[in-house]
C-alpha cells in the first residue's frame, strides 16, 4: 500500500497538467447565436461571461460580452478564446439563446455542437432571442446576484413559476428534433430595458420556425402540454369577470383510430376562484364550473387547429398515435398524410375547490 | 452488475430490429443459466471452478478450460477499464492525458484485485451497499422525471414482434452474469450454503434490463437516442436536482458508475488471477491469505500492462467492436460452461450418492 | 542479609536498613521507603514487633499472614525489594512483606472518552485497581486473567483478560504468538504495546482499540474479545476490533435507540467530511468547477479571486495551521491552550482571509474538517483519518474528482483487506461458519 502510494506520487508528479484554477476560468453563463445573413460567416456567436466578485449582493453581478462572427460555432468559440484573458468554461453555461433569424432560416445541423460538447449540460435551457440573441444577452437585470442567475431562476422554476414560461432543455430540443411525431418548442425571450419578457412560445418543424403563439395561447399550450399549474382560466361572467387559479391540471390524450384520427384531449383541473362577482359561486357552483370548462375547451380547440394548420406537432400526437397503435414506419407515413385533417375534441372538467378566503 | 457500458448501446442499435424480443429471450435464458449454475455450485461447497474441474476431469481437459475462462475474465476487465477511462476522461478531465488516467485506474484495480478472495468479497459487499442508495435514487429520479416520454418507450415496445438478434441476446444476458462470481467465491461458501431468494434473479435482472434499455429511449426519443456515444451518462445528464448541492445528476451517476466499474474490474482481475494461479501445478486454493503473495502482484501487474497495451491499440470505435465480440464470445462460453458443470454434477452425483445440503443460513449480498 | 542486599544494590542512599531490637529479640529490616506504604509497614510489622510483642504470635503471624511470604532464595531478594516489598530477617529466616505503595486507590474520572450519562469512572494507572474494576463489571466465573511481564528494564506487568467461553480462540493464539515476539526494553504505555502487537509499522489504521472505560472493556469481553491491561497505563487494549467499533461511543448504548443511530450516522458523515473535504475543495476549484451548482461555484470563484496561488497550496497552508493548532492545544497546559485556540482560530483565520492569503470558503472547509475530526470517538482512529486526509489531498491535486473516487475505493478495499488478529476488519456479513466457538450477537 505504502509503496504503491510512493510510486503513484512519483508518476503523478510527471502529470501536473490538465488543471486550471477556478479563478483562472471565465464562466460562460449565456451563449447566444445569431444569423448574420452573410454566407461566408453565417453565425454570430456571443458569450456572456461572468465576472465574479467577493461580495454578493443584489445588482452586483457584472458580466462581459464578447462577440465574433464565424462560419461555425466551434470556430467562433476557438476564436473567442483569443479575446479573453482566462480559459473559457462552458460547464456552467445553462442558457443558450438562438436568434430569431437563425431559427427562421438557419441550418439546424450546425447546432450539433451543443449536443456534442461534453462540458455542456444537457439540462441547459434553450430559448429564442427576439429581436436577436445579442440584445437579450445585453440585458442586465437589477436583481441579479450572480451573473446570469436571473435566467437560471426563471427557467429552472426555482424562482418564479410562471405559466407563461415554457422551459425547454437542450436534450429535449435534440430529442424533438429527431423524433418522429413530435416537434421542437422554444420559448421566446424578449429583451426589455432591465428585464426579460418570456411569455411567448415558438413552434418549429424539424428545420425552422413555423409559428409564434401569443401570451394567452402560450399559457393554454403550457397548461395542456406541460400540465403547468399556477395558471389561470378566466371568462366574463354577467357584468364582472371570473378568474380561476388552477392549482392542479391533468391531461389525457386519446386518439381514436380511423381513416381520419380523432384526437380527444381530456383536461382535469382544479383550483380556487381568485376573482368573481360577489356571491356568484354560492348561487351557481356547478354552472360556473361547466361554463369555465366549456370556454376553456373551445379556446384549446382553436389553438390546436391553429397549430395543426401550421403543420407542426409540439404535443407529440404523432408519437402518441404510434404508441397506441404500436405502429411502424407505414403507420407514421399514414399519420403524416392525414395530419392536416385531424380533428380535435377537448373535454374539460373543472373543479372549483373553493372561493378563496372570502365568500 | 456493470451494465451501463456496452449493453444499452448494442440494444439501442437494434431497437427497431428485435431488441425487445432479445431482451425477453435474454431474461429467460439468463435467469435459467444463472439458476442452474447456482444450483450446480451448491453441490460443491467450498470449491471454486478450478477445483471442481480438477477433481472431475483429466488434467488435459481441465487446464485449457480454466485458462480459457481466465482469459474471458481478464479481457472483460481490460475492456471495462478502458471504456471507464474514456468516460471519466471525457466527463471529468478532458484535457488530461489518457494514460495517466488509466494509470491510476490500473493501480487501484491492481491493488484491489490482488487481495485475497475473502477481502475482495467483503469489499464487494461494502461497496455495493454504499452504492445502492445512490443508484436507487438515480433510478427513482429517472422514472419520475416529468420529461420522460412514455410514448417513445411504448413505440419501441411495439417492435416486440421482430425476432431477436443473436448479438442483442448475447449482450442482454450479460446482465445475468453475476452468478459467474461463484466460480471463485464459491470457495467461501460453507457446506450447506443455499442461495436464498433465487426467484429474485429473474425479477431483478428483468427490471434492470428494462431500465437500461427503455430509460434512455424515454429521454432521447426513438430516433435521437442513437446518436450518443455514452448513452447512460448523457441520459443522467438530462436530469436536474433542483434543490441538490450537486445540481447535475450526471455527477452522481458517474460517482456510482465509477465505483461499480472499479468493483467490476477488481472482480475480474481477481477471478482471472485465481484461475491463472490454478493452472500452476503446485497450487492450493486459499480464501484467506495474509500477507498477499508476490504471485498475486505479478499476475495482476501483467493484467495492468495488458490494459495499457489495449489502450494504446484501441479507440472508441475499435473498443466498441471488441466489446461486442467479447459479449458474444462470453455468451457462448457461458452456455458451454453451464453444460460442462451440469455434466460434472451428474457424474459426481452418480459417484457419491446424493449429499443433501440442508439448512445453511448465510446469505451473501450477491 | 543486610550486607548481601547492600552489596548487590551498591548501597543506594534511599534504601533503609535497620537492625531492630525490642528488648527480647532482634530483626533485620530493609526496604525502599519511597516504594512502600509506611502506614502498612508500621501496622504490619512495627506494631506487632514493638508495642505488642509476643514471640509466639509474631511467629504465627509471619507464617500465616497473607502479606508475608517466606523468601529463602537470595537471588529473589533484589527483585522483591525493587517491586516495593519489605524484607525482614527474623530468627534467621527471611520473609518479605507486601507493602507496595498504591498511588491510586479510587477509580478516576473519564478524561478522553467522556460520556454524558454513562458511568463516569475510568481506569487508573494501577493494574490491580483496573483488574478490580473489570472484575466488578464483568462478574462472571468464566473471566480468565493471565499474568505476564514484558520489558527488560521496566518489567511491566500485563494482564490478559478474556472470557474463556466466549473468546475467539483463533485471535487468542495469534495474540500469544505476537506477544512472544515482543521484545522491548521499556514498556511504558499501552499504546506502545498496541503498536508492537500491530500488523506492521506502516498500517494506517489501528488494529487494536484503546479505551479507558471499564464498561467498554466489559462490553467487549462479552463479545468474545480479549483485553490487555498494562500496569502504569490507564488504557486497556482491546482486540480483535472491527472498523465499526471505532465509531461507536459508549453513550450510544445508553441513549434511546433512534437518537443513538442518528448520532452514529452523523459520526460517519463527519468522518467522510473530514477525510474528503479538503480534497473536494481542490478538485472542485482546480478540475471540476461544474460539479457543484452554479451559485456555489461562483461564490468559490469570487472568494478565491484575491488568492495569489493555486488552491492546493492554500489547502496545505490551512491544513498545516490547523494541525499545528491542534498539536499546540494538546501539548500546552490547559489555561494557555484556550488562548492558543483563540489566537489561531479566530484572529489568524480572519486576518488571513482579509489579507487575501486564503479564501473564506477555505476557512470554512478547514474548520469543518477540524470539527468533524473531533466527532470520531476514538483518538487513534481520528489520527488515522487525519493522516489519510493528506493522501486524498495529494491524489486530488493530480487527478481531481476521479482521484477522490478512486482513493475512496482503494480505502474501502484496504480496510476490507486488513485483519485484526485474524478477524476481518471491515465486513458486513460475517460468515459464522469458520469459528464455531464464536457467538455473535
Amino acid at each position: 500500500m505504502f509503496k504503491a502510494f510512493v510510486v503513484l506520487l512519483i508518476c503523478s508528479l510527471l502529470a501536473g497538467c490538465g488543471m486550471k484554477d477556478i479563478d483562472k476560468r471565465f464562466y460562460v453563463v449565456t451563449t447566444g447565436v445569431d444569423w448574420t445573413g452573410n454566407p461566408e460567416k453565417p453565425f454570430r456567436v456571443s458569450l456572456r461571461l461572468a465576472i465574479t466578485s467577493n461580495k454578493v449582493e443584489s445588482g452586483s453581478s457584472r458580466t462581459q460580452i464578447q462577440t465574433v462572427e464565424a462560419p461555425s460555432i466551434a470556430e467562433a468559440v476557438r476564436h473567442l478564446k483569443a479575446f479573453v484573458d482566462k480559459e473559457l468554461d462552458f460547464g456552467h453555461c445553462r442558457v443558450f439563446i438562438l436568434g430569431k433569424d437563425l431559427v427562421a432560416n438557419g441550418n439546424p445541423d450546425a447546432m450539433s455542437w451543443f449536443a456534442r460538447r461534453r462540458d455542456i449540460q444537457k439540462v441547459a435551457f434553450v430559448g429564442v432571442g427576439e429581436p436577436d440573441a445579442l440584445s437579450v444577452l445585453k440585458v442586465t437585470p437589477e436583481s441579479e446576484r450572480f451573473p446570469g442567475n436571473a435566467l437560471f431562476l426563471t427557467f429552472g422554476n426555482e424562482g418564479t413559476e410562471s405559466s407563461y414560461t415554457v422551459t425547454t432543455y437542450l436534450f429535449d430540443l435534440t430529442r424533438r428534433h429527431f423524433e418522429e411525431g413530435m416537434d421542437p418548442v422554444l420559448p421566446v425571450i424578449r429583451s426589455l430595458d432591465k428585464t426579460y419578457q418570456i411569455d411567448r412560445v415558438l413552434l418549429m418543424d424539424k428545420a425552422r420556425m413555423r409559428l409564434i403563439l401569443n401570451p394567452d395561447e402560450t399559457q393554454l399550450y403550457n397548461m395542456t402540454a406541460n400540465e403547468a399549474g399556477k395558471s389561470e382560466v378566466k371568462m366574463p361572467y354577467r357584468d364582472g369577470r371570473i378568474v380561476l387559479t388552477v392549482n392542479q391540471i391533468r391531461t389525457h390524450t386519446d386518439i381514436a383510430i380511423g381513416e381520419v384520427p380523432l384526437v380527444t384531449l381530456k383536461v382535469y383541473m382544479s383550483g380556487i376562484l381568485e376573482e368573481s362577482p360577489p356571491e356568484a359561486l354560492e348561487n351557481d357552483w356547478n354552472g360556473i364550473e361547466r361554463q369555465l370548462g366549456k370556454r376553456f375547451s373551445s379556446e384549446v380547440e382553436d389553438l390546436l387547429y391553429k397549430i395543426r394548420d401550421a403543420g407542426v406537432d409540439p404535443y407529440g400526437f404523432g408519437l402518441h398515435y404510434l404508441a397506441t397503435t404500436f405502429g411502424n414506419k407505414q403507420d407514421f407515413a399514414h399519420w403524416k398524410s392525414v395530419y392536416p385533417e385531424v380533428r380535435f375534441k377537448v373535454v374539460t372538467h373543472v373543479k372549483i375547490t373553493g372561493p378563496g378566503v372570502v365568500r | 452488475m456493470n451494465i451501463m457500458l456496452f449493453v444499452p448501446h448494442i440494444l439501442v442499435k437494434d431497437r427497431f430490429d428485435g431488441a425487445v424480443m432479445s431482451l425477453l429471450a435474454a431474461i429467460a435464458i439468463g435467469s435459467l443459466i444463472a439458476i442452474v449454475n447456482a444450483w450446480c455450485f451448491q453441490q460443491f461447497p467450498q470449491m471454486g471452478l478450478p477445483e471442481i474441474l480438477d477433481q472431475h476431469l483429466p488434467k488435459v481437459l481441465s487446464l485449457p478450460l480454466i485458462a480459457f475462462t481466465a482469459l474471458t475474465w481478464m479481457s472483460g476487465g481490460i475492456f471495462v477499464v478502458y471504456s471507464f477511462t474514456r468516460t471519466m476522461g471525457i466527463f471529468f478531465n478532458p484535457e488530461m492525458n489518457e494514460y495517466l488516467f488509466l494509470f491510476i485506474m490500473v493501480m487501484a484495480c491492481l491493488f484491489a484485485g490482488s487481495r485475497s478472495s475473502r477481502s475482495v468479497q467483503f469489499a464487494l459487499e461494502v461497496l455495493l451497499l454504499l452504492c445502492a442508495p445512490l443508484g436507487l435514487f438515480i433510478l427513482f429520479k429517472t422514472t419520475t422525471d416529468r420529461l420522460v416520454s412514455w410514448d417513445a418507450m411504448r413505440v419501441i415496445a411495439g417492435y416486440v414482434r421482430h425476432p431477436p438478434s443473436f448479438r442483442s441476446v448475447a449482450a442482454a444476458t450479460f446482465l445475468f452474469s453475476g452468478y459467474l462470481n461463484m466460480q471463485i467465491f464459491n470457495r467461501l461458501n460453507p457446506p450447506g450454503f443455499r442461495l436464498k431468494h433465487r426467484w429474485l434473479i429473474p425479477l431483478l435482472g428483468a427490471s434492470f434490463a428494462f431500465f437500461t434499455f427503455f430509460i434512455p429511449i424515454g429521454f432521447h426519443g426513438t430516433i435521437g437516442v442513437d446518436q450518443y456515444m455514452y448513452l447512460w451518462s448523457v441520459t443522467a445528464d438530462s436530469m436536474v436536482l433542483k434543490y441538490g448541492f450537486v445540481q447535475r445528476v450526471v455527477y452522481l451517476f458517474l460517482l456510482v458508475f465509477s465505483i461499480l466499474s472499479l468493483m467490476f474490474v477488481m472482480n475480474t482481475y481477481h477471478c482471472a488471477m485465481e484461475m491463472f494461479k490454478a493452472c500452476w501445478i503446485q497450487y492450493q486454493a486459499k480464501a484467506e491469505e495474509s500477507p498477499v503473495p508476490k504471485s498475486n502482484w505479478i499476475i495482476c501487474a501483467i493484467f495492468g500492462a495488458l490494459s495499457f497495451a489495449y489502450a494504446s491499440w484501441s479507440n472508441d470505435q475499435k473498443n466498441q467492436w471488441a466489446t461486442e465480440w467479447w459479449l458474444i464470445g462470453r455468451f457462448c462460453v457461458e452456455i458451454f460452461a453451464t453444460c460442462i458443470t451440469l455434466i460434472i454434477v451428474y457424474l459426481a452425483r452418480k459417484k457419491t450418492k446424493v449429499r443433501a445440503p440442508r439448512g445453511g443460513t448465510a446469505n451473501y449480498g450477491k | 542479609m543486610i550486607e548481601e542486599v547492600k552489596a548487590k544494590l551498591g548501597n543506594p542512599a534511599d534504601l533503609t536498613t535497620e537492625i531492630m531490637d525490642n528488648g527480647y529479640t532482634t530483626m533485620e529490616l530493609c526496604f525502599f521507603p519511597s516504594m512502600c506504604d509506611s502506614h502498612q509497614v508500621k501496622d504490619g510489622i512495627l506494631i506487632p514487633f514493638s508495642y505488642r510483642f509476643d514471640p509466639d504470635e509474631f511467629r504465627r503471624m509471619l507464617r500465616s499472614d497473607l502479606d508475608f511470604t517466606y523468601a529463602p532464595n537470595q537471588d529473589e531478594w533484589i527483585d522483591l525489594l525493587l517491586q516495593g516489598c519489605v524484607l525482614l530477617q527474623y530468627e534467621g529466616k527471611v520473609y518479605c512483606f507486601d507493602a507496595i505503595r498504591k498511588l491510586q486507590t479510587q477509580p478516576e474520572d473519564t478524561e478522553v472518552e467522556a460520556s454524558l450519562q454513562g458511568p463516569q469512572s475510568a481506569m487508573t494507572e494501577d493494574l490491580d485497581m483496573n483488574t478490580y474494576l473489570i472484575r466488578l463489571r464483568y462478574n462472571s466465573p468464566t473471566l480468565v486473567i493471565r499474568k505476564l511481564q514484558k520489558g527488560e528494564i521496566s518489567r511491566t506487568r500485563i494482564n490478559i483478560i478474556y472470557d474463556r467461553d466466549k473468546v475467539n480462540r483463533q485471535s487468542l493464539e495469534e495474540l500469544e504468538k505476537r506477544l512472544d515476539k515482543v521484545k522491548t526494553k521499556l514498556l511504558q504505555a499501552s499504546g506502545q504495546l498496541a503498536m508492537l502487537l500491530g500488523n506492521n509499522r506502516y498500517t494506517i489504521f489501528p488494529v487494536t482499540l484503546q479505551t479507558e472505560r471499564p464498561d467498554r472493556v466489559a462490553q467487549f469481553l462479552n463479545r468474545g474479545k480479549i483485553g490487555l491491561l498494562v500496569d502504569g497505563s490507564r488504557f486497556a487494549i482491546m482486540l480483535p476490533v472491527r472498523f465499526f467499533d471505532f465509531m461507536h461511543a459508549m453513550d450510544d448504548d445508553y441513549e434511546p435507540f433512534w437518537m443513538g443511530r442518528v448520532i452514529i450516522l452523523f459520526r460517519y458523515i463527519g468522518m467522510m467530511l473530514s477525510m474528503t473535504l479538503p480534497s473536494l475543495y481542490i478538485a472542485v476549484s482546480m478540475y471540476n468547477p461544474e460539479f457543484f451548482r452554479v451559485q456555489l461555484a461562483f461564490s468559490i470563484d469570487g472568494s478565491r479571486a484575491a488568492v495569489p496561488y493555486p488552491a492546493f497550496i492554500e489547502v496545505f497552508i490551512m491544513l498545516f495551521m490547523i494541525e499545528a493548532l491542534i498539536e499546540a492545544s494538546i501539548r500546552l497546559p490547559r489555561f494557555v491552550g484556550s488562548t492558543a485556540a483563540t489566537v489561531g482560530g479566530l484572529i489568524l483565520g480572519q486576518a488571513a482571509q482579509q489579507a487575501g492569503l486564503v479564501s473564506s470558503i477555505m476557512i470554512i472547509v478547514t474548520s469543518v474538517v477540524a470539527i468533524s475530526n473531533f466527532v470520531i470517538p476514538n483518538s487513534s482512529f481520528s489520527y488515522s483519518i487525519r493522516a489519510l486526509k493528506y493522501v486524498f489531498v495529494v491524489t486530488s491535486i493530480f487527478y481531481g474528482m476521479v482521484g477522490i473516487i478512486v482513493m475512496s475505493f482503494i480505502t474501502v478495499v484496504y480496510l476490507c483487506n486488513l485483519r485484526s488478529f485474524g478477524q476481518p476488519y471491515l465486513a458486513l456479513f460475517l460468515p459464522n461458519d469458520k469459528q464455531p466457538s464464536r457467538r455473535t450477537e
